[in-house]
């Protein structure tokens, strides 16, 4: 375990220092209430050993009470087990709840283009999984391990006070098992045993979900599944590396509980020892009883730090992957916003690099407010960022981009966000009903608005039947909506919006060619009188544009209007249009 | 599902393979109680001269106590040895071979069975219930055998010495054990809930990461974020009470199970007194009551936490008693004539296809257009036996292709998918599914022919590179050539294609058709269509409407029918038109 990781796991657990403390002091009086009924027959024997002579003189209501003594003993250690469980967990699960929420707020404050389809699953791997394993160290690590530690200590203090030569005995194998113990997790070549293992396990498991994700290819190309040699091979792997740690483990394991076992081994003989040699026989017995009976106790707690060691290496990762989110660098909101005056977008020499990748180099346009820009391009050529970046999805390097002549850092994101509205290829639906997911919160506009916006984008007619119409609940685990559904519906949220620049991009993509007559037909209406940036691929539909760049390798190649670029000799934009041509003529066989 | 049952599936019948791990570990605690007894008998040497004064200490049987113990020490290390490899060597071949099974198995289910749940979903299950059955078979079994013995053991010797007390200990156990079958169903009923609160919790992250674009963009992190943050507090609420649920009855079911000590201590004074009961034997039994109740709460513990894991091994069951397709003997030769006979198919009750009657000759071009959901691509799926029909027959070169080998019959299809899958693999061996034993002259052929080479020789390992990681996302335009280059390394006579509809950059769109036209040539095809601009040139066009065919013909026929299809022709043609 990385020595920062847990000073960081224990600057976390900080937060909730008290009721930690209590559960460490429960932890540890539980182990000591665990030993009571121990005491309890020891204190019995020791009364029968006095009058094993004379049993008639055994003091009953002694041994009554401290048969109850026993008992409250086990209840009590139930109870302050629980109570001391009970601390960390809702300890350790309030600190979860709090991390979740402090990494939620944080996303709110970070560039969008943050927000990928990769690291959404990413994102939300560390927001469940990582949080997740706090827990582990927060509601159980922390009270077993100081109970772990502190109870033996007592026990040998007070060891020591009974009789030091049979303490010296306990303590030493005592001692001998801790070194065993720590062969166990401190180890460099375990660890890196430990997490060659993890990494082997992830790939296992990683292979075996690939595999029945691309099930219908399997099913489709191959005859048997020894095609799946990566697989296969996976899972032995896991196996072999098992057996491996197995063996690796085997000698530690194995001697570690011999050793935990033989403690009578080395008492009984020196025990025996110094009872013959006592001045009183009688005198020593009730000393030779304690550590026979109570001996072992010691080695209760280091059972338990046994089994945890193995869980202690995990926790090391999630952490850094939970502080990689909350250090990152938010965007910078400005100190006093100004309102913008009108809509126009200019783009003044931006440069743009994404993880020192340059993606756009020195673009520079200008996008007047009321008007159509098209941007169009090979994929990967940078025309969906520039979109993006109107939206202040990241910062640029250097350069800059104005909307309604003042710099988009100088404007605050709300004011941003009321002017913009986008329509992207991905559409996200809410877990709500319709309505809401068209309404997004605005609470000032009726009902008959939202309809007639979905009127507007085609999706009226199929709302209507769905079993509750504009009530039906929709997005993740509600009613199911096709990739050309969910896109009217988020079209209808930018008509709702009415902000005055919008854009758009790809938003027709996976549109069926039914449907693709429709959306067409609603961005026609969205797009009256608003600074429109549209990034297409169907060039037809763009061909009335004010503008059209066309952007290839981070840069823009030609500008203008559409009758002028496709008459321009060996351009780019001409030759896109004449693959376009070609490809919407194809005929399948026809060549 | 009973206990034995559990046993049964995760050995995937072979229960005896468990044998070695419980017997050895059964061994090896008893072993490890052996120093208890010999605790009594130091404290019955220790014990005589004080009952009998004039008695010395007896030194040489203190001495074989010790060596004794010495040898059980010895016997334990051997027995634990044999114990561990038992449990985890052989544990972990268990799963292996488990895995293995399960995964092949999965191979051979009817695609019917992936379409109705999310395959991310089973697969997260299977890799979950694997783990959990690994931990049941390498701990929690052998553990559970190790618990029970010595108490077990300790009990039944202390009969022989005073039956009526060492029944009076023994009857806590059915005292205790209601009360831990009832922490097992607050537990099972606690979990159940805290699942469905975690999966919604889970489902809410989601959503918000991946929704906040749209989140910022209408100012509504106040909105969504407190709907997060309900999700968040339930599922924390819930997880106190699953943690909270099941303490009280398992402290009160081991407080009970360790009453059994204080009714020796007193029931054993009174028989002492009674003269029914020795001093030495009192000891004993004092003693030995000191311990057998622990293990038995781990044992409690054990059963609670392998209830638990049944849930793992019922799903895992439940998967591997799903029936398969029922396989045929015939092979198909060089008659790749398809012809559907009064077809029939519902799924989940809801008709999809009705009376479908349809040839196909060898060789032909068939394009099967429609609206979206009218069941045109169930009508291809049937042919590749996703699902079996209800009724009526689908032939192959006249034969019925129930009675046809499934490997040969898939053998013969290649299906270009709508949706591009790729594995987390190198190019390479993506191309390379296509074909198990192609030459790697055979696939670079395959990826010349579907318009990728080029572009894959441009990357920096080459075909070598594997897709999906960290800055090699290929474009979707790049993806589909390579799963057209993976059907043409195929080279299946029957091919069926789902047109894709997303649309892409002009010059991909272009490649991506020289490509299907390459891997279509002197084929029997059938194309799911979108556009049906792209088939005009079929040799036969089905419209398929609300699971019927309700026109078949050629382009012109279709088109002077003035019918759906030509309403369908005329809106794209008026589409083709649209400006924005």
């Amino acid at each position: 375990m990385k020595k920062n990781s847990l000073l960081r796991l224990i600057q976390i657990a900080g937060t909730k220092k008290w009721w930690l403390i209590f559960s460490m002091i429960l932890a540890i009086l539980s182990t000591i209430a665990q030993f009571v009924p121990f005491v309890s027959i020891y204190k019995i024997l020791v009364e029968l050993a006095k009058n094993a002579s004379e049993p008639n003189l055994i003091n009953r209501e002694y041994i009554w009470f401290w048969g109850y003594v026993a008992l409250a003993g086990v209840l009590l250690f139930g109870i302050l087990l629980y109570a001391s469980m009970m601390l960390s967990h809702i300890a350790a699960f309030n600190i979860l709840y709090e991390l979740r929420v402090l990494i939620s707020k944080k996303l709110v404050k970070l560039p969008l283009g943050f927000f990928s389809n990769k690291s959404s699953g990413q994102i939300k791997k560390v927001m469940s999984e990582d949080v997740e394993r706090v827990e582990l160290f927060i509601a159980h690590h922390i009270p077993d391990i100081t109970s772990a530690i502190l109870f033996p200590i007592l026990l040998i203090i007070y060891m020591f006070y009974t009789d030091w030569h049979l303490a010296i005995v306990v303590l030493s194998v005592f001692f001998i098992a801790i070194i065993f113990q720590s062969f166990m997790m401190l180890t460099e070549k375990n660890k890196k045993l430990y997490k060659k293992y993890q990494h082997v396990l992830g790939k296992m498991n990683g292979s075996i979900v690939e595999y029945i994700k691309g099930v219908a290819i399997v099913k489709i190309f191959s005859k048997s599944r020894e095609a799946f040699q990566k697989l296969n091979s996976d899972i032995k792997e896991y196996k072999d590396l098992s057996i491996d740690v197995t063996k690796q483990y085997a000698p530690i394991y194995v001697g570690y509980y011999t050793i935990l076992s033989s403690i009578l081994l080395f008492l009984i003989p020196v025990s025996i020892y110094l009872l013959i040699n006592s001045n009183s026989y009688s005198e020593y017995i009730p000393k030779l009883l304690f550590f026979l009976i109570l001996g072992g106790g010691i080695f209760f707690p280091l059972m338990k730090l046994m089994w945890m060691s193995s869980f202690m290496m995990q926790n090391s990762v999630g952490i850094g992957l939970i502080d990689d989110i909350l250090n990152m660098e938010e965007i910078i909101e400005p100190s006093n916003s100004k309102k913008i005056k009108n809509s126009s977008i200019i783009f003044k020499d931006v440069e743009f690099s994404y993880e020192k990748t340059p993606i756009l180099k020195k673009i520079s346009f200008e996008a007047f407010t009321g008007t159509i820009t098209a941007l169009v391009g090979p994929s990967g050529s940078g025309k969906s960022t520039i979109a993006m970046l109107i939206a202040r999805f990241w910062d640029i390097q250097s350069g800059d981009i104005l909307i309604g002549d003042r710099s988009i850092k100088s404007i605050s994101s709300k004011e941003l966000m009321d002017n913009i509205s986008f329509v992207f290829q991905e559409n996200t639906l809410f877990f709500d009903t319709i309505e809401e997911n068209i309404r997004m919160g605005n609470k000032d506009v009726s009902f008959d608005d939202v309809i007639s916006a979905a009127k507007t984008a085609q999706c009226h007619e199929f709302i209507e039947k769905l079993p509750n119409g504009y009530k039906t609940l929709v997005g993740e685990g509600g009613t199911y909506l096709s990739g050309g559904e969910q896109q009217r519906v988020s079209l209808a949220r930018a008509i709702l919006k009415n902000s005055p620049i919008l854009l758009l991009d790809e938003a027709t993509a996976y549109a069926d060619p039914e449907n693709e007559g429709k959306i067409v037909h609603a961005i026609s209406h969205l797009i009256k009188g608003k600074t429109v940036i549209i990034v297409a691929h169907r060039l037809s539909t763009i061909t009335t544009a004010d503008q059209i760049l066309v952007i290839n390798n981070g840069q823009i190649v030609e500008k203008g209007k559409h009758e002028d670029l496709v008459t321009m000799n060996g351009g780019v934009y001409r030759h896109m249009w004449e693959l376009y041509s070609q490809s919407r003529e194809w005929v399948i066989g026809g060549r | 599902m009973k206990f034995m049952d559990v046993l049964n599936s995760a050995t995937l019948g072979e229960p005896k393979r468990l044998r070695p791990m419980i017997i050895w570990t059964m061994i090896e605690y008893l072993l490890r109680g052996a120093p208890y007894g010999f605790t009594i008998m130091i404290i019955w040497l220790i014990f005589e001269p004080l009952q009998n004064p004039n008695t010395p200490f007896n030194l040489n049987a203190t001495i074989f106590s010790c060596i004794g113990l010495f040898i059980t020490l010895v016997l334990l290390v051997f027995a634990n040895v044999k114990s561990f490899f038992a449990s985890y060597k052989d544990g972990y071949e268990i799963c292996s071979d488990g895995r293995l099974n399960i995964v092949s198995h999965l191979r051979k289910l009817p695609m019917g069975f992936y379409n109705s749940k999310d395959p991310g979903d089973i697969g997260a299950y299977i890799v979950n219930d694997y783990a959990n059955i690994e931990t049941l078979v390498t701990h929690l079994l052998p553990q559970f055998a190790g618990a029970i013995t010595m108490p077990l053991v300790a009990l039944i010797s202390l009969m022989f010495f005073n039956w009526k007390l060492a029944l009076i200990a023994t009857l806590v156990i059915p005292l205790a054990w209601p009360l831990s079958k009832l922490s097992y169903f607050i537990i099972r009923k606690a979990g159940i809930k805290h699942q469905k609160t975690k999966i919604e919790a889970s489902s809410r992250m989601i959503e918000y990461i991946q929704g906040i674009k749209i989140i910022k963009a209408f100012n509504l992190s106040d909105v969504r974020f407190e709907r997060l943050e309900h999700a968040f507090r339930k599922l924390k609420s819930d997880s106190i009470k699953l943690e909270a649920g099941s303490g009280p009855t398992m402290i009160l079911a081991s407080s009970v199970l360790n009453s059994g000590l204080i009714l020796i201590t007193l029931f054993g004074m009174s028989f002492l007194f009674a003269g029914e009961l020795s001093l030495p034997f009192y000891i004993m039994f004092l003693v030995i009551g000191g311990r057998v109740y622990e293990p038995l709460i781990h044992a409690l513990m054990f059963l609670a936490e392998l209830n638990y894991m049944q849930l793992g091994v019922e799903r895992v069951e439940k998967l591997r008693k799903i029936e398969l397709l029922k396989d045929g003997e015939q092979e198909l030769d060089s008659d790749f004539t398809i012809d559907f006979r009064d077809v029939d198919f519902s799924y989940n009750s809801v008709k999809v296809l009705k009376n479908i009657s349809l040839s196909i000759p060898t060789n032909s071009f068939t394009a099967f257009v429609g609206p979206s959901g009218s069941g045109k691509t169930t009508l291809t799926r049937v042919i590749a036996r996703f699902w079996d029909v209800d009724s009526g027959e689908i032939f192959i070169g006249k034969k019925d292709i129930k009675s046809l080998k499934i490997d040969n019959l898939l053998s013969k299809i290649s299906i270009v998918f709508q949706d591009v899958y790729l594995f987390n693999d190198t190019i390479y061996n993506n191309i390379r599914v296509g074909k198990e034993d192609a030459t790697e002259q055979e696939i670079l052929e395959a990826a010349k022919i579907a318009n990728c080479h080029d572009f894959i020789s441009l990357l920096a390992n080459g075909y070598q590179t594997v897709v999906g990681e960290s800055g090699n996302t290929l474009s979707g335009g790049e993806k589909q050539r390579i799963s057209i280059a993976r059907a043409i390394l195929k080279n299946a006579p029957i091919i069926l294609l789902d047109e894709a509809t997303a649309s892409l950059d002009p010059e991909n769109e272009l490649y991506i058709q020289q490509a299907i036209d390459n891997l279509v040539k002197e084929k029997t095809v059938i194309v799911v269509a979108h556009r049906l601009n792209t088939i005009k040139r079929a040799d036969k066009i089905v419209v398929i409407d609300k699971g019927e065919i309700v026109e078949e013909g050629k382009h012109n026929d279709l088109i002077k029918n003035n019918s759906l299809y030509k309403k369908l022709w005329d809106e794209q043609q008026k589409v083709k038109e649209w400006r924005f």
